[in-house]
């Protein structure tokens, strides 16, 4: 079966002032996949998947070539409207980031802005986000209760709900689980395995046996570079590129 | 290199394990040869003791591989040193029983009338311990080039089988009085072509641990 790309990435290249972060990349992203992005620290992966919704435009002096076609359209075209693209392309970062209310209020936080007011569809929002992020049976009966009452893994699983609540196409996630215990891991992984039955996923992970775990497809990023896209079964039984074997086996670090 | 120091350590040691097994395993089939060629009934004992041994250092080289597995979780090249060794000895294990199987069969010509060996025979088995050492040999300095040379002797000892069989074949018709001699040297003649299967397999796994793949056959 022919896959759908959703992002193609075509000499793409990014430098923060006079330093370049991500050199020359061309990478597709497939829809309803997990690609995992690996690489040393410094090698670009968080830069590259800040850039799918254009986070890295918060850092000034960032200066980009090359394009990043996202719907048809350059990402970076004069006609995109950034809001837009971020509800359509959600992130989860490394460190749960719950804002200081309720359960509930975090998860239609996204739904409001975007003008919905109607208290019972909202109510609908919340159960089917936090269904979709596991989360809902855990919480169902304290959705009143401050999100900071949660654990850290239901932290990040509400942070997804939030995310899942303004319906995206992409969820982007950058370490999501380096901050969580093994147990509320696993459950992360379930969950982005459920996730990519209806949305596209691209992880940023340290850890080689969770991108090897729960991805379809694995990027090896080393010093902007972008080193080797396979497979992941094939990256990780027989890497093509003698850098990759020496990232994965731990022979460089 | 200092990252995985453990780590390089414990491959070091399983390399030098499978070393020793191996060693071991063609001591058998050099005494095997020995223990028939002279109805050496003490050397053939020898061999089915030494079996016990094998077996042990398959099971401690088997535990040293799923330790590995469980705590090292390796990944691409390391996987395939660690699966390959586990696949590997599995091999060697069944050539030491083959070793034993052919004791066994020596031990019970003592007594009956010695019928002669075939000298096809005897060439069968020197190609089937060649095969078994350079499998071997390749393991040790990870050479597919080197595996793929031994891998296609099996053909050799293949053709050498059916010579032999027919002329046991030929033998038990002439010679009807000693027809119960003629069956076990038909198996002696078995289990080294299964021994020269064995050390085909082992040159494959050679072959997959450097390559990645396997050898189409």
């Amino acid at each position: 079966m022919a896959k759908t790309y959703i992002y193609d990435t075509k000499k793409f290249s990014l430098w923060y002032g006079s330093k370049q972060a991500l050199k020359d990349i061309d990478l597709k992203i497939a829809a309803n996949e997990v690609t995992a992005i690996i690489g040393p620290s410094g090698c670009g992966k968080s830069t590259y998947i800040k850039t799918l919704n254009r986070m890295v435009d918060l850092i000034p002096s960032v200066r980009t070539e090359g394009e990043i076609i996202y719907d048809g359209r350059d990402i970076f075209d004069k006609t995109i409207r950034v809001e837009e693209l971020r509800t359509r392309v959600g992130m989860v970062f490394q460190k749960p980031n719950p804002f200081p209310k309720s359960i509930f209020e975090n998860v239609v936080y996204g739904p409001r802005i975007h003008g919905v007011r109607n208290r019972s569809e909202l109510e609908d929002i919340a159960e089917r986000s936090l269904r979709a992020a596991a989360l809902w049976d855990e919480v169902k009966d304290r959705l009143k209760d401050n999100a900071y009452s949660l654990s850290g893994g239901q932290q990040q699983r509400l942070c997804i709900a939030r995310v899942l609540a303004v319906e995206p196409e992409v969820v982007l996630m950058d370490e999501p689980t380096s901050a969580l215990d093994p147990l509320s891991t696993l459950k992360i992984e379930d969950l982005v395995q459920e996730l990519k039955e209806k949305y596209t996923i691209v992880i940023v992970t340290h850890n080689m046996q969770q991108a090897s775990r729960i991805s379809d497809m694995t990027a090896f990023f080393l010093l902007g570079e972008l080193i080797e896209f396979d497979n992941t079964e094939k990256i990780f039984r027989q890497p093509a590129d003698k850098r990759t074997e020496d990232y994965i086996t731990g022979r460089f670090g | 290199m200092v990252t995985r120091r453990t780590f390089e350590k414990e491959l070091a040691d399983l390399h030098e394990m499978i070393v020793r097994m191996g060693v071991e395993v063609e001591n058998s089939i050099t005494d095997a040869i020995t223990a028939l060629i002279e109805q050496d009934n003490e050397l053939a004992n020898k061999i089915i003791e030494r079996d016990d041994v094998i077996d042990d250092l398959e099971i401690t080289i088997e535990e040293m591989c799923l330790d590995m597995i469980a705590r090292q979780q390796p990944v691409a090249r390391d996987l395939r040193d660690v699966t390959s060794a586990l696949k590997l000895i599995t091999d060697l294990e069944r050539i030491a029983d083959h070793a034993s199987d052919i004791s066994s069969k020596i031990l019970m010509f003592e007594g009956k009338k010695r019928v002669m060996i075939h000298y096809d025979l005897i060439t069968l088995a020197g190609v089937a311990k060649e095969m078994v050492r350079g499998a071997l040999d390749a393991y040790v300095i990870r050479s597919a080039e080197m595996a793929e040379k031994f891998i296609v002797m099996d053909d050799r000892v293949d053709e050498l089988y059916d010579k032999v069989k027919n002329e046991l074949i030929h033998l038990m018709s002439v010679d009807p009085g000693n027809i119960e001699q003629y069956v076990e040297m038909l198996f002696v003649c078995k289990y080294f072509e299964r021994i020269a299967d064995h050390a085909q397999n082992v040159a494959e796994w050679v072959v997959f641990f450097v390559q990645g793949k396997h050898q189409l056959s």
